[in-house]
């Protein structure tokens, strides 16, 4: 019972649709984990070579995240306040994102044998994928509900996806294009997605939470 | 080294990469006109800068290249300076053109290997750039020269230009007035709005110039002046006294200038003909919600900016039928093919 209470659910009761609505606007454009909060920055340069690969990534990635982000939800108001176990929140998420991480490796191996050899190490590397950990962990911080804390996860997945199919769409065009030699490959890459965080600032203050 | 040999008729046509930039000058010059009519002289100053930092940065690039400097004759590098001097306010310090139309030039467009191939429009990227950069001498504009009683051109010797925020960024800091309240208390706006609709016009003059000259096609401007209009006024319904009505949004701001000189641009947008209205549709549909809910007045450089962005997965996902082929192949299905 002293679990249900602590558990924020019971502080903000009525949530309406509109205010998900926009936590989830929030989390895909105005606060893009990516562009924005340059989180996940790494699997963003490292996938984005090939568009197949790259929505495959997308596709992985957005299901870690939503699932993770229920989870440290559950995992931190089950388990860890009752127990007065809180500084142990670090390490118990990244526990709970490698097995995640793990099981969607299983079924990305089983569900599509080719797509798991495109991705190659870039798959288990989601465990170190930065986003991953800061949305859970900034999840606990703003104190969300455990559906604004799924909404969260599923928001930051799709914006990482919307972003880095894009991207990888901009950069097969860049592969053909006559880039001064200096700048050939990661150089202009990072140029560019400098560009589209320049880009991403036009959404600045749209929605307030 | 004719490997045929043709016989004649040989028809030709003109379309060159620089007669279209020239047709694209010529047909900014009634915009540009109108602008320095009523916002001052700083107009041409402002061209004058961009245009020839512009052609410096090409030049430059060419030399580090080791190109030839023949590049600079095809008027590309001074359409981008035109397009990003027109955006600038009047009374922007030299500098500002001047950063700007290195920008557009040196990380806009030669960065990503030149003519052709630049992702992002490099007039907007500057734009965009200079905006986020210096926001306070980016947003200052010169009241049209009517509301002082005399024109620029009889006061030219130490002009003292009154400024103030244009209609839009009015709009944006009027609090809690309402629309018509908004309208009594600034007794400023209608000159400003006679003026930057006059301006629009004349923007639209050019651009069905452009359209008869089949430079640009009509969709493409269509989509996104109606987006405007139906999106707009769909977001306006929504709280009448508070939000920009529908006219408000062509009005003022650079929409149709946009419309027809920006999003047309044939290398940062999308291909096809049903991409190209699904990149207007969704640069519409971005500018009416910055300018609603976001925190810059007009949003147009930015939802451009956003919308190059998205073009190549748009030009992925609209390739449109190949002749003799039932449906078009698009997609992951595609994608797969080339494995």
């Amino acid at each position: 019972m002293r679990l249900l209470i602590e558990s924020p659910d019971f502080r903000h009761p009525g949530r309406t649709m509109t205010e998900y609505f926009l936590l989830l606007i929030s989390t895909i454009l105005v606060n893009n984990f990516v562009l924005v909060q340059f989180l996940g920055l790494c699997p963003f340069m490292g996938v984005s070579n090939k568009l197949d690969s790259a929505l495959g990534m997308a596709l992985a990635t957005t299901f870690v995240l939503t699932l993770s982000s229920a989870l440290s939800h559950l995992v931190y108001h089950g388990l860890l306040l009752p127990l007065e176990l809180d500084y142990l929140r670090t390490i118990s998420f990244i526990i709970m994102i490698a097995a995640v991480v793990q099981f969607t490796e299983m079924v990305v191996h089983k569900t599509s044998p080719l797509l798991y050899q495109v991705l190659g190490i870039f798959l288990p590397l989601i465990t170190t994928n930065c986003a991953v950990l800061g949305v859970a962990l900034l999840s606990i911080n703003r104190e969300q509900t455990f559906v604004e804390a799924i909404l969260y996860g599923l928001g930051a997945g799709l914006g990482f996806a919307l972003v880095l199919v894009c991207f990888a769409a901009m950069r097969e065009r860049l592969a053909l294009a006559d880039v001064p030699l200096p700048f050939k490959g990661a150089a202009v890459a990072m140029i560019t997605a400098g560009l589209m965080s320049l880009a991403f600032m036009g959404f600045t203050g749209m929605v307030q939470l | 080294m004719p490997l045929l040999k043709l016989s004649s008729p040989h028809a030709h046509s003109q379309t060159s990469t620089r007669w279209i930039m020239q047709q694209v000058l010529l047909a900014c010059l009634p915009g540009i006109l109108l602008l320095s009519w009523h916002f001052g002289p700083g107009i041409l100053i402002n061209l004058l800068l961009t245009c020839s930092s512009a052609l410096l940065a090409e030049a430059l690039v060419c030399r580090l290249r080791r190109r030839s400097l023949a590049q600079l004759q095809d008027y590309s590098a001074l359409v981008t300076g035109v397009l990003l001097g027109v955006c600038l306010p009047a009374t922007a310090p030299w500098w500002i053109p001047v950063i700007g139309g290195l920008f557009a030039l040196l990380c806009g467009k030669h960065l990503f290997g030149g003519l052709g191939q630049n992702p992002f429009n490099p007039a907007m990227a500057a734009y965009a750039f200079l905006l986020i950069s210096f926001p306070v001498q980016m947003s200052i504009w010169p009241l049209p020269q009517a509301v002082e009683g005399t024109h620029w051109l009889h006061t030219l010797p130490g002009t003292d230009a009154l400024t103030g925020a244009t209609a839009l960024d009015a709009w944006r800091n009027k609090g809690l007035l309402m629309a018509d309240e908004f309208w009594q208390s600034d007794r400023l706006q209608p000159a400003m709005l006679q003026a930057t609709t006059s301006v629009a016009l004349a923007w639209l003059l050019g651009g069905l110039y452009l359209i008869a000259r089949r430079i640009i096609q009509w969709q493409l401007p269509l989509t996104f002046l109606l987006t405007l209009l139906v999106f707009g006024a769909l977001v306006w319904g929504l709280d009448t006294s508070h939000h920009i009505p529908p006219w408000l949004h062509l009005a003022a701001g650079s929409a149709v200038f946009a419309a027809f000189f920006i999003l047309t641009d044939p290398v940062s947008g999308a291909t096809s003909l049903k991409g190209k209205m699904v990149f207007a549709l969704g640069a519409g549909i971005l500018v009416i919600s910055i300018r609603t809910w976001g925190s810059y007045p007009d949003g147009v450089a930015f939802s451009v900016l956003l919308m190059n962005f998205a073009a190549p997965a748009i030009d992925y996902y609209t390739r449109p039928r190949v002749y003799g082929h039932d449906k078009a192949h698009s997609g992951m299905k595609s994608g797969g093919q080339h494995k």
